[in-house]
């Protein structure tokens, strides 16, 4: 697949090593990663109007992200290019993988209420484990939506579930799905 | 008219930038009435501490003030992702969007968007009433003109089933056509 992958210019090392090793997972595992900044030799000197013309950057910035498959954010830096990029991605119907370290949760965009949408926690240990269950986790134009009741039983249970795992509701409730199918021929 | 004002609760937190911030809704007050007043009047520290109900209620809540509003107005001096996704869908809407910033705090990527409903000013602490006059100005004379026309049923078969596939509606089909006739023309 075509993966935009982005990141605040703001982000620490820390962050652009992380998303580095993101970037080269995504590539050993055969995709196409079609925005590369972080291949830049001077990542700092982004916002400096001299080496990036502002509105090619937005330009590029959109053209990439409509030929991609999936739109991968790194969300620890507060960015409103980010933000922006979020949205706009979900407009052109794009998966869009939001990904933070811990302590870096963005609040609102956790009220993002759409198929299309994940938010996920990752660190350098996990974040190969992430990334797997986030492209495992791809909505795309065959799925079927699904609306069910749950108990408000079962619904606070999924929730905290959730909270404490970091994973979307239904990626668990899809995993449960899955591990039932193994082996069975309906 | 109805007003949606909105900046990062993190600003609250800096006298400088709070200051700014009520200076702001008090200038936009004279304009007309706000759909929210959790930009000057939110507890940053609670605020960041909200459960996952609260979360998705202020969520809920930020998107229909936003909608109800006539016009858009987000302070950017501070990074934020939510107020990158709240001008986008300003934008979407085709809402008027004000976005404003302090010296030195001019959002990079903002600048690179040419959209008619979209105006990101420069700001003083001195200089509010006159930025937001100046832009409301602006909005005033820029705003859409609706436009009635007559099509031929193979037009309108043409358009609905183009507006089908391409996921557009007709008016953006029109919209676009007209856009791409225009940059011909204007590059002669």
């Amino acid at each position: 697949m075509n993966i935009y992958l982005n990141l605040s210019g703001r982000s620490d090392k820390k962050q652009i090593n992380l998303v580095t090793k993101v970037q080269s997972y995504l590539q050993d595992i055969g995709h196409k990663i079609v925005l590369d900044y972080l291949s830049k030799e001077n990542f700092e000197d982004f916002y400096k109007p001299t080496s990036f013309h502002i509105k090619h950057v937005y330009d590029q910035a959109d053209s990439l992200m409509k030929k991609s498959d999936v739109v991968i954010l790194e969300t620890s830096t507060p960015s409103i290019t980010i933000g922006f990029q979020i949205l706009h991605a979900l407009k052109h119907e794009k998966n869009v993988i939001c990904l933070y370290t811990k302590g870096n949760r963005q609040l609102f965009i956790e009220g993002i209420d759409d198929e299309r949408f994940q938010l996920w926690e990752y660190s350098e240990k996990n974040y190969k484990k992430v990334i797997d269950l986030a492209l495992d986790n791809l909505f795309f134009e065959n799925d079927v939506r699904y609306n069910m009741m749950l108990s408000k039983k079962m619904n606070l249970y999924l929730n905290k579930l959730s909270k404490k795992t970091k994973t979307p509701k239904a990626v668990y409730i899809r995993g449960l799905i899955k591990e039932d199918m193994k082996g069975k021929d309906l | 008219m109805k007003i949606f004002f909105t900046g990062s609760p993190r600003s609250l937190r800096i006298k400088e930038q709070s200051d700014n911030l009520n200076k702001i809704y008090k200038s936009l007050s004279a304009y007309g009435k706000h759909t929210s007043d959790l930009v000057i009047n939110n507890d940053p520290d609670s605020f960041y501490e909200y459960s996952l109900e609260e979360i998705d209620q202020h969520y809920q809540n930020t998107l229909t003030n936003l909608k109800k509003a006539y016009v858009i107005v987000v302070e950017v001096s501070i990074h934020s992702l939510s107020m990158g996704y709240l001008i986008n869908k300003g934008i979407e809407l085709s809402k008027p969007t004000l976005c404003l910033y302090s010296k030195g705090n001019a959002p990079f990527f903002l600048s690179g968007i040419h959209d008619p409903n979209l105006v990101v000013s420069e700001y003083t602490y001195e200089s509010i009433d006159d930025v937001i006059s100046d832009a409301f100005d602006y909005f005033s004379g820029n705003q859409d003109k609706r436009f009635n026309l007559m099509l031929s049923p193979q037009m309108i078969n043409f358009l609905n089933d183009y507006s089908k596939k391409n996921k557009m509606s007709k008016a953006q089909i029109i919209r676009k056509a007209i856009n791409e006739l225009m940059k011909v023309e204007l590059n002669k």
